[in-house]
């Protein structure tokens, strides 16, 4: 018989195994550390012939786009960033490929693009919304391209201002090229309004000024028509955009630049109580879904719905009534909504490779450059003011109405730590409509766990 | 009855022991040997998959162990007193009262059963100590102004151990209901057996679709006959009282199949004669159940009960994909707070430190329970 291992040598071995472990912790790899690369010396002959990797959430709708590379055809996000992806491999004059790393859907995207970095397997081009690119940058796990972009021949002018503030540090240094802004707006059923008596002679539809005004519609178009005046999406985050909307339109913050939690204010007092008003009232209903609102809504049985700009082509597809996008209603002193950009980043490489770098910041500002057939396409505003201010935009149906959301669009500033203060804030926020909380135990309870999220 | 049980005759002598010291070592090195070859495969996957992991995780859960860098700083039990911890804590004898009162149910049921003799006292008491603890530590509560430093662990901890407590005993009564319907030859018998085990076989994401689609409001099957009933629609998953208890649902139409397959195994395992015995005797069907059946399958109890146990503290799949956690955090558990902090927050140390809190916690319950019940048997 072998000789038993003693507890004492038990003891030993795995007091031994934690310390090693402890040890090859203390060497972990140190966080990155990406430094500006000069792609500005990247000639064409190395560009020539790269093969480079994107990641996106937008699917792969291969099969409905095939080699398209006419960007007016696509009719969904999908589709436009598939063809404008073909387009770049058809017609950039290096002869670079871009190819689509097999992506996750938008719920999960973030979880994948974590463990790629883990694993040091990041693509080379990265679509990334604004708020998480501190998370990212604040590592040193991105390219900084303040330096970079003019030598991929983007032109920071024409950007509008909350698009370039969406990718711009405290310090001022720039992680993103921008590609879209998207934001709330509300999607009116003009037929139902009318019947309500809230459009005007000349055909406009008429939108509250104020909280008590917002109700006042409501109760008027209920007695009316019989139906829901105003929906939106619970489990999508609506009431928190809401709210950061009706804090933003109060001049005040959620967070300010600097990083601190300004939950619990008095302006994020009145905003949640506007919204847990509405609940309580029967006005809005906290168990309606992003499904069951949107069909709802389609169904002609709700007036208004507020989501955002990406569904307005697919709404202005199948609504069976009058309809109209337009920005959302201002309820106190100043316009102001909840808004996120789409950009490009470029993760940062092992090899730091600047070929590879300045490839991928091409294909970024093709993006750009191409940026009003995806503005066209799907409902997104363009960052760009020469798009958003040109006569062919401002004729394209429903564009009109909202193209002033980009001018008061309201970013939520680069702070680390966003997407889990944003969760603990919407899920403290909601204990008021699902729990009965007070709304200033909502606060109380929101304000420490968004500072805790992002200490 | 035939014993396969082979006994050695009590007249038979006890082998002599083998001549010389020199043979005993040579022997016994051979045997260490042999032992060392056949043990060798399962010790390298278990020290490869669950040592060195849970070493790792007890190293990582001391530090601020980024996911993205893979950094540790901070060494320290930050992590824990962020998870345990918080500001303004209180003890209160009404705190969490229900919970409390089902735990000393327990304990007054343990101590009954070490009296009457079916349970050892030590066994009782090694039982019962640990769970008065708990009832005082029950109590503590943040008070005005205060709160935990992590409520989300807390509120997914109390949802893990509802989702325990209540999905168990349905997929062990349900098993056993559904392995004594089917216990019988014939083919609708087959034709049954294979139906309830059937959803076993489809993947999480399959389940969950079919559920989601059963339950929702406005086109799901559970909708049209409850408005035909007169009750209306509910949004089961989208409500934070009945969100939970949808999983636990689909839960147990998913698993229960398997557990029906262990009892069904463990039911043709019990000796027939038993019965016709018992019959002759005059035993009615109830008296066999419960003189004949559940003692004939307590092993298989045992092994259910537990295995459940352990499958039911690590729910995540159906919640992640039914409901998220939510409405609210009605319905989050604590994988899928191990899940969201160590990837989407980066904080794997954090994570790490959930993780062995769900393991000791796995242990401890696992292991009161195997010996309460083997205690029981002998």
């Amino acid at each position: 018989m072998t000789r038993p291992l003693t507890r004492p040598a038990l003891l030993r071995w795995s007091a031994l195994s934690v310390a090693a472990l402890t040890l090859s912790a203390c060497g972990g790899a140190a966080a990155g550390s990406a430094e500006t690369a000069d792609l500005a010396a990247v000639t064409d002959d190395d560009l020539e012939g790269l093969t480079i990797t994107v990641g996106d959430f937008f699917g792969d709708c291969v099969d409905a786009v095939g080699d398209e590379t006419d960007p007016t055809v696509g009719t969904t996000e999908c589709e436009t960033m598939r063809i404008l992806n073909n387009k770049f491999n058809a017609e950039n004059p290096w002869g670079i490929t871009v190819n689509r790393e097999a992506g996750s859907e938008w719920s999960v995207y973030y979880d994948a693009v974590n463990s790629a970095f883990a694993a040091d397997t990041a693509p080379d081009i990265l679509f990334m919304h604004a708020a998480n690119i501190p998370d990212y940058a604040g590592r040193g796990l991105l390219l900084p391209l303040d330096d970079s972009l003019e030598a991929a021949g983007i032109d920071t002018a024409d950007l509008t201002e909350p698009a370039l503030a969406g990718v711009t540090d405290g310090q001022g240094a720039v992680h993103g090229v921008p590609h879209d802004l998207h934001g709330n707006l509300v999607h009116l059923n003009m037929d139902l309004l009318a019947e309500a008596g809230l459009v005007t002679a000349e055909g406009e539809a008429v939108l509250p000024t104020s909280p008590e005004e917002l109700v006042e519609h409501a109760e008027q178009f209920e007695q009316a028509t019989g139906r829901q005046y105003i929906a939106w999406a619970n489990d999508f985050n609506i009431p928190f955009r809401m709210f950061w909307t009706l804090v933003a339109q109060q001049g005040e913050t959620v967070i300010s630049d600097e990083g601190e939690a300004t939950v619990d204010t008095e302006a994020g007092r009145e905003a949640l109580g506007v919204i847990a008003d509405l609940y309580s009232r029967g006005i809005a209903q906290p168990e309606q879904t992003y499904d069951s609102s949107q069909q709802a809504w389609l169904n002609g049985e709700v007036g208004m719905l507020v989501n955002g700009t990406w569904v307005v082509n697919e709404y202005s597809r199948s609504a069976s009534f009058d309809y109209r996008a337009l920005d959302f209603p201002t309820l106190y002193d100043q316009p102001g909504v909840w808004a996120n950009s789409h950009t490009w980043v470029v993760p940062a490489q092992e090899d730091a490779d600047p070929a590879r770098y300045r490839a991928a910041l091409e294909y970024a500002a093709f993006m750009l450059e191409n940026n009003e057939a995806w503005a066209l396409n799907t409902g997104h505003l363009s960052p760009l003011t020469s798009v958003l201010e040109s006569d062919f935009y401002q004729q394209a149906d429903q564009r009109a109405g909202y193209a002033t959301t980009a001018e008061f669009a309201s970013l939520v500033p680069q702070v680390d730590g966003w997407q889990g203060a944003e969760d603990a804030l919407a899920r403290a926020l909601e204990t008021v409509w699902l729990t009965g909380a007070s709304v200033e135990d909502a606060l109380a309870a929101a304000q420490s766990q968004v500072a805790s999220q992002l200490d | 009855m035939v014993s396969s049980t082979k006994s050695i005759p009590a007249t038979q002598a006890p082998p002599a022991p083998p001549a010389g010291g020199r043979r005993t070592s040579a022997s016994s090195r051979r045997e260490a040997r042999t032992a060392a070859v056949f043990l060798a495969p399962f010790l390298l996957l278990f020290v490869a998959f669950i040592l060195y992991p849970v070493l790792q995780a007890v190293a990582m859960s001391l530090f601020d162990w980024d996911l993205l860098t893979q950094s540790a700083t901070d060494f320290g039990l930050d992590n824990y007193v962020r998870m345990l911890g918080g500001t303004g804590l209180t003890w209160s004898l009404t705190s969490m009262l229900s919970w409390r009162l089902v735990l000393l149910a327990v304990v007054v049921t343990l101590a009954l059963a070490a009296r009457r003799g079916r349970l050892g006292a030590r066994t009782a008491a090694v039982t019962a100590a640990p769970l008065l603890l708990l009832v005082l530590a029950l109590g503590i509560h943040p008070g005005p102004g205060g709160q935990w430093n992590d409520p989300r662990f807390w509120a997914a901890l109390r949802h893990t151990v509802e989702f325990t407590v209540v999905a168990t005993p349905l997929l062990v009564v349900g098993g056993l209901a559904m392995a004594l319907l089917v216990n019988r030859k014939g083919r609708s018998s087959a034709f049954y057996r294979t139906a309830f085990f059937l959803p076993y076989v489809l993947p999480v994401s399959v389940v969950t679709l079919i559920w989601i689609y059963l339950l929702n409001p406005d086109r799901g099957l559970v909708a049209w006959l409850t408005e035909r009933l007169g009750l209306g629609a509910v949004d089961y998953l989208n409500e934070p009282t009945t969100a939970l208890p949808a999983v636990i649902l689909t839960t147990v139409w998913w698993t229960v199949g398997f557990t029906m397959i262990l009892f069904l195994a463990g039911l043709q395992d019990i000796e027939p004669s038993l019965y016709e015995a018992a019959s002759l005797d005059g035993a009615g069907r109830w008296d066999s159940f419960l003189h004949i059946t559940v003692p004939g399958l307590k092993r298989v109890t045992v092994l259910v009960v537990v295995s459940q146990v352990i499958a039911s503290f690590q729910i995540f799949g159906q919640v992640y994909l039914m409901t998220r956690g939510g409405p609210g955090d009605s319905s989050l558990v604590l994988i899928q707070h191990v899940y969201e902090s160590g990837i989407r927050d980066s904080a794997l140390g954090y994570a790490s430190a959930l993780s062995l809190v769900l393991l000791v916690v796995i242990l401890v319950v696992s292991l009161a329970q195997l010996k309460l019940l083997r205690s029981e048997e002998s």
